[in-house]
């Protein structure tokens, strides 16, 4: 699939995330992103980085949450406002998850255009660090584990962190030299296994297109109870047009599954 | 340690805070900045629109109604911690049970600037009140846009013209809706005391943020004034008794409680949804 189609998938679901405080709408989106992530999600350490951004989430809400206790009125309407907007910033953690997952950023660094080619390279190494340090440090403890040093987990840290620095070193450096003996930088590129704008690629972005309009949509014409009112707490309304529309992030489940092993 | 510098922190951005409310009030003139201010009493009382001067540095829509409140002689009462807004000209309800006239609640709109109304969907502590501004309190009932009448049309230019542009206060200019006049036989209301009908009302405010840390809670109108001039025959103001307030209130809460059809349906959506995530993950992994 275009690498394009995920970019407007993801931009669309996170905006659908931000526009709204309402429960109901929020977790469904959950549960899209979800679905999409178990199936497109790149095989390798991907796959398991969303781990980390949902548990991001959880203490998003769980410290948005305990802010409001710190500013003195405390009710129900304040502990609920917290609560939701915990849960908003939680969801947009989880599409991004999901996009860090299924999107392929090499591929994606390929979109921008040349001139600014020098600074996408930057973002896409920037981007791709995580993944890559969260698998040296596996690749070290192993190592360790297998000379026989057990320490305790947080002792061990500087013992895992020097060597995990240098094998980051070491694969910029090789990087850098890969990049440096096939002529980086110096006139032209040539591009090789262009990306095209199929027909699944267009189907997943019109369909998150048509999900963000929906929702701005309502949002400007008051439709669906999107920010849900806490002054006084009220049960909000759920739209069924709204909760339906989600359903239109969920293309790429059928257009892009990632291939079985 | 980080905890505790963080605490520090926010106790400063508390003890700050007043002192910067302070010192915006004191320079508070000729910034020839203004903008519009409606006050729609609903079933209660007329409309009163206020030209507000605003003063240099940001504010808010609730300060927008402390500055008519000093200006014009609103009078307001804030709850929940100054977030919400409780009382407006008399009608609402005080600051201790600041929802205790729900369904009836002063609703938030913005205006577009000739006419427009839109719901807003941030609490008026978080918003920020520009030159030309429109902005609008109803109350009534309805929890949206939908079903929360809206304030009468109001153009920036009828309530703040053009000619008073250089004025730095302009004279307090309530004007009355007629579409009021004819509802109760009450005296009319202009923008200084209101009349406060039962003592017992909601307000509301979407804040988003718990922006307003170390606030007071504002009490402009003085308690003898309030409730002796209530009780006005209005035909849909709640009972002034309490009890039969509370009743009231318990039974249109408990019609809209429930879980609705579209709400089961969206949770059984998102469990059904994560369930599959779930299969198909355990698919993929064995």
């Amino acid at each position: 699939m275009h690498q394009g189609a995920w970019l407007l998938w993801a931009t669309a679901a996170g905006l659908v995330a931000i526009s709204t405080t309402n429960p109901f709408y929020l977790l469904a989106l959950v549960g899209v992103a979800l679905l999409v992530h178990a199936a497109c999600a790149r095989p390798g350490p991907a796959l398991r980085s969303l781990k980390v951004f949902v548990a991001f989430g959880l203490i998003t809400i769980v410290t948005r949450t305990g802010l409001t206790f710190l500013s003195p009125p405390v009710s129900a309407s304040s502990v609920v406002t917290g609560l939701l907007e915990g849960l908003r910033l939680a969801t947009l953690l989880t599409v991004f998850g999901t996009f860090n997952a299924v999107s392929d950023p090499s591929a994606i660094l390929k979109l921008a255009p040349r001139r600014f080619h020098e600074a996408s390279l930057a973002a896409a190494l920037a981007l791709s660090i995580a993944p890559r340090t969260v698998v040296a440090a596996g690749e070290v403890r192993e190592a360790q584990r297998m000379r026989g040093i057990h320490v305790s987990r947080l002792r061990m840290l500087p013992a895992l962190a020097v060597p995990v620095l240098e094998t980051g070193m070491e694969q910029a450096m090789a990087l850098a030299e890969s990049m440096d003996a096939r002529g980086h930088g110096r006139g032209r590129r040539s591009r090789y296994r262009t990306q095209r704008w199929d027909r699944g690629s267009l189907a997943v972005s019109l369909g998150a297109a048509l999900a963000l309009a929906v929702f701005v949509i309502a949002g400007r014409i008051g439709h669906g109870d999107l920010s849900v009112s806490t002054y006084p707490l009220v049960w909000p309304d759920v739209s069924v047009v709204l909760v339906g529309i989600l359903l239109a992030l969920c293309v790429p489940v059928a257009v892009d599954p990632a291939p079985q092993r | 340690m980080r905890v505790r510098s963080t605490f520090a922190c926010l106790l400063l951005v508390g003890t700050l805070a007043p002192v910067g409310f302070a010192t915006q009030a004191a320079c508070a003139s000729e910034t020839g900045r203004r903008a519009a201010l409606v006050v729609d009493l609903g079933d209660e009382g007329d409309v009163h629109r206020y030209c507000v001067a605003l003063p240099r540095g940001d504010v808010s829509g609730l300060d927008l109604i402390e500055l008519a409140g000093a200006q014009h002689g609103l009078t307001y009462e804030f709850g929940e911690g100054g977030r919400a807004v409780c009382m407006l000209a008399g009608v609402g309800a005080s600051s201790d049970d600041c929802f205790g006239r729900y369904p009836y609640f002063w609703g938030y709109w913005k205006g577009d600037g000739s006419g427009g109304w839109s719901w807003s969907s941030t609490g008026a502590g978080s918003t920020l009140v520009q030159d030309g501004d429109v902005q609008g309190w109803s109350w009534g009932r309805g929890d949206n846009a939908s079903s929360h009448p809206p304030p009468p049309a109001t153009g920036f230019d009828s309530v703040c013209p053009p000619a008073a542009r250089k004025e730095p206060k302009p004279a307090p200019k309530p004007e009355r809706d007629q579409r009021e006049q004819k509802a109760s036989g009450r005296e009319p209301v202009t923008s200084g005391a209101g009349p406060a009908a039962a003592p017992t009302a909601a307000p509301t405010t979407r804040p988003t943020a718990p922006a307003r840390l170390g606030r007071k809670v504002q009490r402009t109108q003085p308690q003898a004034t309030r409730g002796r001039r209530a009780a006005a025959p209005t035909v849909t103001a709640a009972p002034v008794e309490r009890g039969g307030d509370l009743a009231a209130v318990r039974t249109t809460r408990d019609e809209r409680s429930g879980f609705s059809v579209a709400a089961v349906a969206a949770i059984a959506l998102t469990v059904s949804l994560m369930a599959l995530a779930v299969v198909i993950m355990r698919r993929r992994a064995s």
